[in-house]
């Protein structure tokens, strides 16, 4: 049974209609390191045999990682929403849309940072990234705080994000990035 | 003078300092969970390879990255580009799939912030 609302209506589209082929990959429930080399690996195959080009594949498989990683990275331990990835043909183009929970101080800190890439433009965008690239440092764990800040900058801002409360320590986070054909 | 060779994983790219040849290679799938463990003991090496090499070249061949490799990465390059102020040439040849536009634009990030020379090449990845 499946208890996310957030998602169980994209999950009863998927499997309901009539046009399946548009719907190319979905992952619903636990994510870890571990799933995000097999995910990407399916998402190239089912792309290359649709005869994507290498630019859009490789754009996909950069940005797929980014938002796994995001997921999991963030995840809120005590989570009562699970999470979920899925990757569909819209157009002539792509479409990327994910959800997880995530804290709620983690919401202030992301919103923060959401609010003001969404007011720059795309080239603002670019020398922000290149900014932030060039000054920082990975932490000791192995981040670099640079996820969304490159999902924004590499689908060149077509992304929008959601955020909804579930409870005073829980948000669920939900993203769409759309990547438009080269 | 040795060669050191770090193996590949599902997760992290075959790396080879190859001290005759003046070469660091780096080729596979860059994901490690943890992008400082990963690249901090290339970078001790990068340190003391100016101590003892006239010039380097990395060859890098990457089928995709996150962005803890891009910091990971790009420490490699600006470490490398000190080496230029002390007459050390180093240079990258960044490798691409043939009509990879997304990869050879990572690149042209790192060539802006590095300023290290970039060459381009296009291989056959089939």
């Amino acid at each position: 049974m499946i208890e996310n609302k957030h998602v169980e209506e994209k999950i009863a589209q998927i499997l309901t209609k009539a046009d399946r082929h548009s719907d190319l990959f979905l992952l619903y429930g636990h994510i870890n390191q571990h799933m995000v080399n097999s995910s990407i690996e399916i998402i190239e195959n089912k792309l290359i045999k649709l005869k994507y080009s290498k630019t859009m594949i490789s754009k996909t498989k950069l940005l797929g990682v980014e938002i796994m990683e995001n997921m999991f990275k963030h995840q809120f331990k005590n989570h009562s929403l699970s999470p979920y990835f899925h990757l569909s043909v819209s157009g002539s183009g792509l479409t990327i849309v994910s959800g997880n929970s995530i804290s709620s101080k983690r919401q202030k800190i992301l919103k923060q940072k959401l609010d003001k890439y969404e007011s720059l433009t795309p080239e603002e965008l670019r020398v922000l990234y290149l900014k932030q690239l060039g000054k920082g440092k990975i932490t000791k764990q192995g981040n670099a705080g640079l996820g969304i800040l490159t999902i924004y900058n590499r689908s060149k801002k077509n992304s929008s994000y959601k955020l909804s409360k579930i409870n005073d320590s829980e948000y669920y986070f939900s993203m769409e990035v759309n990547l438009l054909k080269d | 003078m040795q060669i050191i060779k770090i193996a590949k994983t599902n997760k992290t790219p075959e790396v080879i300092i190859d001290y005759p040849r003046n070469t660091i290679s780096i080729t596979g799938i860059c994901i490690p969970e943890n992008a400082h463990d990963f690249f901090e003991p290339i970078l001790l090496e990068l340190k003391n390879y100016k101590k003892r090499k006239p010039e380097l070249l990395f060859d890098v061949y990457l089928e995709y990255f996150n962005s803890g490799s891009s910091r990971g990465l790009l420490a490699l390059f600006l470490e490398a580009a000190k080496f230029e102020k002390g007459f050390i040439k180093a240079s990258v040849n960044w490798l691409v799939e043939e009509g990879d536009d997304e990869l050879k634009q990572s690149g042209e990030v790192f060539e802006q912030i590095s300023k290290l020379t970039f060459t381009y090449k296009e291989v056959d990845g089939d």
